[in-house]
């Protein structure tokens, strides 16, 4: 988990940045006042990022929406926790994700999940037969699958959890997470081959 | 194992690259949660406030109104109590015969360096009082003053009709007993016929001795000793509600009624005596308060008014007579209904109504009934009642608040 966290963390800080770090402790001051026009700014500075992984997390752009204005207005609420501003991107995606969980949690119970009658078995092939594929290829096709699949599999493949800690924040059985994750990797590799 | 790394892998920087589309509206929705977010910090906490509040006001049923009160009542005309005490202090330092014969009457028995004269019953007294108050303080943290054990109050009064009618007791220790009875109550009966006495003219009193009324009609005689002199009043009927065999004095011919024309220590303290051995048999609560003023309206014609004193604890049996009685009369009401939101029984409001006289409490004088001001307060028993739309309400108040008396 650590070095998947750290390679995510390293790609998130390489990324352009709207604001430089002094003009981000300003908006990040001007949030905790309350200023609406700072509120706006930090928004429009890291929704690109938050809405990217909301997106893996939900089955379309609404939901994503719905969630990632959940977790700013968590984020807005304790920004003044944040003690270091170099570590804001992390502690904002560890919000989405818990947000999104959150979501998940709440409406599991109206959600019936039907699995597909013919699963490949995952058979990991090259994967270099899917590179002309783009990010929205594969976006869509994560999109597309079961959310108890999709949830394990960003859970597990994109921020590196180990499937007893998925197990306990999904409150499912580590057995469960594996079996999720097995069907998961041959549903998306059905779909990318589709696609291709 | 190491492919399935490599897919995930794969995934990963795929979707680190994946730009989402932007738009415009997703700010002004964000804004929207802002606000949202922003008025449900304020109204939660005020919602949960008046959330309790309506509890409060579901629990305790107690009228709106009374959280929005100010500590003084909007209007109140002030009676006599107040200015009467002002103008005592300010006129003497000294306190006069009355305020002497009073403080004495309300100091505690111990005090007075008296033994009882049957222990056991004293000593009966003496758990009932403890009881009573402890009951009180109970109230006053739960306010449920309405469970006042009457009956115990009754068991007891019965034990002492029991001794005041033996005849082996003499005199003297009988009316010690009376005196230190009177005592043990709110001084109800003596303080409204202190304070009323010189509005009165050609009064007779009207007395009920039955068993609950009994600490009260021991104030009268107390009252009515210290005021030997005072000619307004013309005499004192007691009324028991039976004869010595306990069947009931209704019928034409009146039962047994007792009557004092002559004011003289001995012969009030030999009627009373008479009347209470008379009231051992009393079994049945309501009493025969018209049959008794209709007696005094005989016995008395030249009477202007009758000053009642009555148990309001208990129901009237003889309303149907009420049309019969053609002078006014002036009711002192002791003790509580036990019921709540019902200051008086209805049956005295009815008397009053009707013979266009008026209501006293130990500490109200009602002169009306018929027109008692919104808001006004009155003192009955140990509790205090708000008069709202034409109806009494029990309120929580342990004192009355800030105003002198209830007004109308």
């Amino acid at each position: 988990m650590i070095a998947v966290s750290s390679e995510i963390y390293l790609i998130t800080l390489n990324r352009n940045p709207l604001l430089n770090s002094n003009l981000l402790m300003e908006v990040v001051e001007g949030c905790l006042k309350g200023k609406e026009s700072a509120m706006k700014k930090f928004y429009e500075h890291f929704q690109d990022f938050a809405l990217s992984v909301c997106m893996s997390y939900c089955e379309n752009r609404d939901d994503a929406l719905e969630i990632m204005n959940d977790g700013f207005l968590k984020v807005f609420k304790s920004l003044e926790k944040v003690e270091n501003i170099d570590r804001i991107k992390p502690w904002l995606r560890r919000i989405m994700i818990n947000v999104a969980i959150d979501h998940f949690r709440k409406n599991i119970k109206n959600q019936t999940t039907q699995l597909p009658e013919n699963i490949i078995e995952p058979n990991f092939g090259e994967t270099s037969v899917y590179a002309k594929l783009s990010s929205e290829d594969i976006m869509l096709a994560v999109q597309s699958l079961p959310t108890n699949y999709r949830l394990v599999f960003n859970l597990y493949a994109i921020e590196g959890y180990s499937h007893k800690e998925i197990g306990e924040m999904l409150k499912m059985a580590e057995s469960t997470s594996r079996a999720n994750l097995s069907l998961a990797n041959g549903l998306l590799r059905e779909k990318l081959q589709k696609m291709l | 194992m190491q492919e399935e790394q490599q897919f995930h892998r794969f995934v990963r920087k795929k979707l680190e690259g994946f730009s989402p589309y932007k738009s415009p509206e997703d700010w002004k929705k964000m804004k929207r949660k802002l606000l949202i977010s922003k008025a449900l910090r304020f109204f939660y906490p005020t919602f949960g406030l008046l959330l309790l509040s309506l509890m409060y006001v579901f629990v305790s049923e107690t009228p709106i109104v009374e959280f929005f009160m100010s500590s003084k009542p909007l209007s109140l005309n002030q009676t006599s109590s107040q200015p009467k005490e002002t103008a005592k202090a300010s006129t003497s330092n000294l306190p006069s015969r009355h305020e002497y014969i009073k403080r004495k009457i309300e100091e505690p028995v111990s005090k007075l360096g008296e033994s009882p004269v049957f222990p056991e019953l004293y000593n009966e007294t003496k758990e009932l009082n403890e009881q009573t108050e402890t009951e009180i303080k109970l109230n006053k943290i739960t306010n449920k003053r309405l469970v006042f054990n009457d009956n115990l109050a009754k068991d007891l009064a019965e034990k002492e009709i029991r001794f005041l009618s033996a005849s082996a007791v003499s005199m003297s220790d009988k009316i010690s007993r009376v005196r230190e009875l009177g005592k043990t109550y709110e001084l109800t009966s003596y303080d409204a016929l202190d304070r009323n006495i010189d509005k009165w003219n050609n009064v007779v009193i009207v007395c009920d001795i039955t068993s609950t009324m009994f600490p009260y009609t021991t104030q009268v005689f107390d009252w009515m000793n210290e005021n030997t002199k005072n000619t307004s009043i013309k005499g004192i009927v007691f009324f028991t509600d039976c004869d010595s065999l306990g069947r009931q004095t209704r019928g034409p011919i009146p039962g047994k009624m007792f009557m004092v024309r002559k004011k003289d220590e001995l012969v009030l303290w030999d009627t009373m005596f008479a009347a209470i051995k008379n009231t051992e048999n009393n079994k049945d609560k309501p009493e025969n308060n018209i049959e008794a003023l209709l007696y005094a309206q005989k016995h008395f014609p030249d009477a202007d008014e009758f000053v009642m004193i009555a148990d309001n604890s208990t129901q009237v049996k003889d309303m149907k007579q009420l049309s019969k009685v053609k002078k006014k009369v002036h009711i002192i009401l002791c003790g509580e209904t036990f019921e709540k939101n019902l200051a008086f029984q209805t049956d005295y409001v009815q008397i009053a109504k009707k013979t266009k006289g008026t209501i006293h409490t130990l500490e109200d004088d009602i002169d009306n009934i018929t027109k008692i001001k919104e808001m006004s307060v009155v003192r009955v028993g140990n509790i205090y009642f708000r008069f709202h739309k034409g109806k009494f309400y029990t309120t929580k108040f342990l004192s009355r608040p800030n105003n002198p008396t209830l007004g109308n």
